[in-house]
């Protein structure tokens, strides 16, 4: 087990601001590291000034917060569900904000509804999931075996209704939910930035203010309740925060799978072990894995653009497979 | 200090209950031990002092309050639980894993509290475990991973102990500590309460033996009035002797072979 060290936390941020200036620095038209500095700073030219400011910040900062959410809510729902595999995704999120993506899209909705709609999708299928495992649990507890299980199955039915959704609608908008069920934040605006930062911020808080309590749930239903905890209510407050944060990353970008899932593992494998610990190490790291799958989604083989979710599917299913191989 | 009275419990209201008017007292000073077969309730009744289970009837008392009004934190550092099974999904250090005992004592914001550290030392040395500290979780033996879960539970502060099956799958030198450990506490002036399938343990070192059966008291007192030859044959249907422990003269179950 390697014990992390203070230098661990400096080299995370360092890591995040260097791979943050290269995406903002690098694309299909290249910059250097000066001009993206300088426009920060000072008056550049108009056409720099506006790729910086109106493209590729907006887009970095995206990722950043793409990632930081998806991070910390996958610690949140690993820790609490006590199953290293959980995953904002696995737990109906995707599935049922893509039903509301896909609504959105069939009913012709200007595409500045579809994250709302994506949104409520994500919402009624988490409120669903914990519905099921609090009617299941025994005299109102909320099963965390039965939350996992219903999250699933509320996804799997979530992916049964975007096929009938997708059966008989033109290839088009076939296309359109495609590319947004693999994720991506080359649409990003300051407004998407903004509100999806202050849900972030919120977000994160709440999770870091409750985070001892998480820490106590890891023990055990029976073992967190003698020490204090209130399990049935501390379950569903940490499973819909986390949700939320999720649905709410789907809603600005798409479904990007895999962050939620590789993250915490990362952050563990730097020694951290503490539930604040592991939701700042999920912030920094989140951040760095998608702003820097961002950023070669767009550079492998521009102009093209590969799908973000695929791209942070590749750069952390090796990590994964090396975390396996390790696990005793 | 912990007093069951008359409790009642039913998972579900159309099923007979789990346990039915079940009275019984751990007081300060002393070691009170359940025992009985398996499926007799003595868990359920852990599982009812930590709110996890409902009450048909009956209530549990803590020094005299109902603990159903006690706020759970603070019932929590009144009355540490030891529960049967736990598992660690995630490793972490040993040191780290007993001030989670702390929580309880903690602010809203989770900081620590003056004294956490001391309270986590005081607690390993009371529990042996000070030479584990620098380990970490799952490289712990079954042994050291009960005695660390204990010391979790003495960081927690309380004067009262329930330890719930605590030597499970342990081996006899580290079923002694855990005993001895109890009986120590005891001695301190915890109320120890332990449910345990070592009958011989528990004659030793306990003061006072509940018997549950099918969910009912079926005997209780000391040691010698519960540890009688023909109430365990019928509570564990199987022939058996009672006999002295050559040693300390306590009350020894031996079981014998069935002859068909």
């Amino acid at each position: 087990m390697i014990v992390h060290r203070a230098w661990h936390w400096w080299g995370g941020v360092l890591a995040l601001a260097a791979v943050c200036v290269l995406g903002v620095a690098l694309g299909t038209v290249r910059l250097s590291i000066a001009q993206v500095l300088s426009a920060l700073t000072t008056d550049a030219a108009p056409s720099v000034h506006s790729i910086i400011v109106t493209l590729r910040l907006p887009r970095v900062v995206l990722a950043a917060l793409v990632g930081i959410a998806l991070g910390t809510s996958g610690a949140t729902l690993q820790a609490t569900l006590r199953n290293p595999l959980a995953e904002p995704y696995l737990l109906g999120v995707s599935g049922g904000a893509a039903v509301g993506a896909v609504a959105a899209m069939m009913l012709g909705a200007s595409s500045v509804f579809w994250p709302l709609l994506a949104f409520t999708g994500a919402a009624v299928a988490v409120v669903l999931a914990i519905g099921v495992a609090r009617g299941a649990g025994k005299s109102g507890h909320t099963d965390v075996r039965v939350l996992l299980m219903a999250g699933v199955v509320v996804g799997a039915f979530a992916n049964a209704l975007i096929m009938i959704l997708l059966a008989n609608v033109p290839a088009n908008t076939v296309r359109g939910a495609l590319w947004w069920m693999m994720g991506s934040v080359a649409d990003a605006t300051w407004y998407t930035v903004a509100w999806l930062g202050v849900y972030v911020a919120l977000g994160v808080a709440y999770l870091m203010i409750y985070a001892p309590e998480i820490d106590v749930l890891t023990l055990g239903e029976d073992s967190a309740a003698g020490l204090g905890v209130d399990v049935s209510r501390a379950t569903r407050r940490a499973f819909l925060a986390s949700a939320m944060l999720a649905a709410a990353t789907v809603a600005a970008a798409g479904l990007i799978g895999f962050v939620g899932l590789v993250v915490p593992h990362m952050a563990r494998a730097f020694g951290l072990s503490r539930q604040r610990a592991i939701l700042a190490g999920c912030a920094i790291i989140g951040a760095i894995l998608v702003v820097a799958s961002d950023l070669l989604a767009r550079v492998v083989i521009p102009p093209s653009e590969l799908p973000l979710g695929a791209v942070t599917a590749v750069l952390g299913v090796p990590f994964f497979l090396i975390q396996l191989r390790r696990m005793r | 200090m912990i007093r069951y009275e008359n409790v009642t419990i039913a998972y579900d209201a159309a099923q007979p209950p789990v346990v039915s008017d079940v009275s019984l007292e751990a007081v300060r000073g002393s070691v009170t031990a359940i025992v009985g077969p398996n499926g007799s309730g003595k868990s359920t009744l852990v599982r009812a002092l930590l709110g996890r289970v409902p009450l048909v009837n009956g209530r549990i008392l803590i020094d005299g309050t109902d603990a159903t009004t006690i706020p759970r934190r603070e019932l929590a550092r009144r009355c540490a639980v030891v529960t049967q099974r736990e598992d660690t999904t995630f490793s972490r250090g040993v040191a780290e894993y007993i001030a989670l005992g702390r929580f309880p004592q903690q602010g809203s914001w989770g900081a620590p509290a003056s004294g956490d550290v001391e309270a986590v030392n005081i607690a390993a040395r009371r529990a042996g475990v000070e030479a584990l500290l620098g380990r970490v979780t799952d490289e712990l033996s079954g042994g050291e991973w009960q005695r660390v879960r204990v010391a979790r539970a003495l960081a927690q502060g309380g004067e009262a102990l329930v330890l719930d099956e605590p030597t499970s799958f342990l081996d006899v030198g580290h079923e002694m500590q855990v005993f001895q450990l109890a009986s120590a506490l005891a001695e301190s002036g915890a109320a120890v309460l332990i449910v345990s399938h070592q009958l011989n343990l528990v004659a030793r070192f306990a003061t006072s033996m509940v018997m549950l059966h099918r969910g009912a008291v079926i005997a209780k007192g000391t040691p010698d009035t519960v540890m009688r030859g023909e109430l365990l044959e019928r509570v564990y249907d199987w022939p058996l002797v009672v006999t002295r422990d050559p040693a300390v003269n306590a009350p020894m179950l031996v079981p014998l072979r069935r002859t068909t």
